[in-house]
């Protein structure tokens, strides 16, 4: 009888230390995701993941805490935006604010190439195949 | 006619490229680092910033227990020049202002660090935060240090400075602070 308690309480021990580290596991890949989408704002071209900075470092922390404390990542990215705008992100979102941004690269690709289309007849170039 | 028709590819991309740089100006990638009040925050209630105080860690403080005050929230570390510039500024606005309270937020520091910086350069702070992970910095938005808040009496953020403050910051404050 006292070895089946004992057993018990190991049984129950090992479960509760599988769902911690599960748990554990489950939010620092959140976080990982999160950090990788997070630019560092006082360190440009990197992310708050690659880079050391204080800033980094501290928003780490707070979405580390974050995380722990239950909030989605879309709130966390909510709160960020709040204090930093979609500067803080590395995807801005697609909205009217940015609308010329993300259309802009392919407008002006194909301008280019209705320009070197008209230059190449106009010169009527021959291709060699 | 077929002269100026040359131009509308051009003109077209010309436009283009001025709302593109438009919008990224907008988007604050190109944004004036020193602006007085044109935080994002600024408007805002300020919901909470607590934290164990630099000089007795048992002790909690939180910025609720000043409401009904003018609180002015500084966030400064001892490896930080800049904060050593500004502080003789902090000194000045306590000794001629009653009214408002001067909370420190000492941001990513060593405690020891930052109490002997404090004994040298002196401590004109009502109560100072420590926060060494740099969470409350976050919290309000900081970029960097050092970055000083007024927040009014009914818990708004109305002024956010971002840099080392001036004799305009100290000017304005007291102003307002006339205004209780």
């Amino acid at each position: 009888m006292k070895s089946f308690g004992l057993i018990s309480i190991i049984i129950l021990i090992l479960s509760a230390a599988i769902v911690y580290a599960t748990e554990r596991n489950k939010n620092e890949k959140i976080a990982q995701e999160i950090y990788k989408n997070l630019r560092c704002l006082s360190c440009e071209g990197q992310s708050i993941s690659d880079s050391e900075s204080e800033f980094a470092r501290s928003t780490r922390s707070y979405v580390e805490e974050n995380i722990s404390k239950n909030m989605s990542k879309e709130d966390i990215y909510d709160e960020l935006r709040l204090r930093y705008g979609d500067e803080i992100f590395f995807k801005p979102p697609l909205n009217n604010k940015t609308i010329f941004l993300w259309i802009a690269p392919f407008f002006l690709i194909f301008i280019g190439f209705v320009a070197l289309v008209i230059i190449l007849r106009k010169k009527n170039v021959k291709y060699i195949m | 006619m077929k002269q100026y028709l040359k131009i509308v590819p051009f003109i077209i991309v010309l436009a283009f490229t001025v709302l593109m740089v438009q919008q990224i100006n907008n988007n604050g990638s190109i944004r004036d680092n020193n602006l007085l009040g044109k935080s994002d925050l600024v408007g805002h209630e300020l919901k909470e910033l607590s934290g164990k105080s630099l000089s007795d860690g048992s002790q909690n403080i939180s910025i609720s227990s000043y409401k009904g005050k003018y609180v002015v929230v500084n966030f400064f570390a001892s490896w930080c020049l800049t904060c050593t510039e500004e502080h003789h500024l902090f000194k000045e606005l306590i000794d001629t202002e009653d009214n408002i309270i001067l909370l420190g937020v000492n941001w990513r520091d060593k405690s020891n660090d930052a109490l002997n910086w404090l004994m040298n350069y002196g401590n004109p702070y009502d109560a100072v935060i420590s926060d060494e992970l740099g969470k409350s910095g976050i919290t309000l938005g900081i970029r960097g240090i050092p970055e000083t808040f007024l927040i009014s009496p009914d818990g708004k953020i109305i002024m956010h400075y971002k840099g080392n403050i001036d004799k305009d910051f100290i000017e304005k404050t007291k102003e307002i602070a006339k205004n209780l």
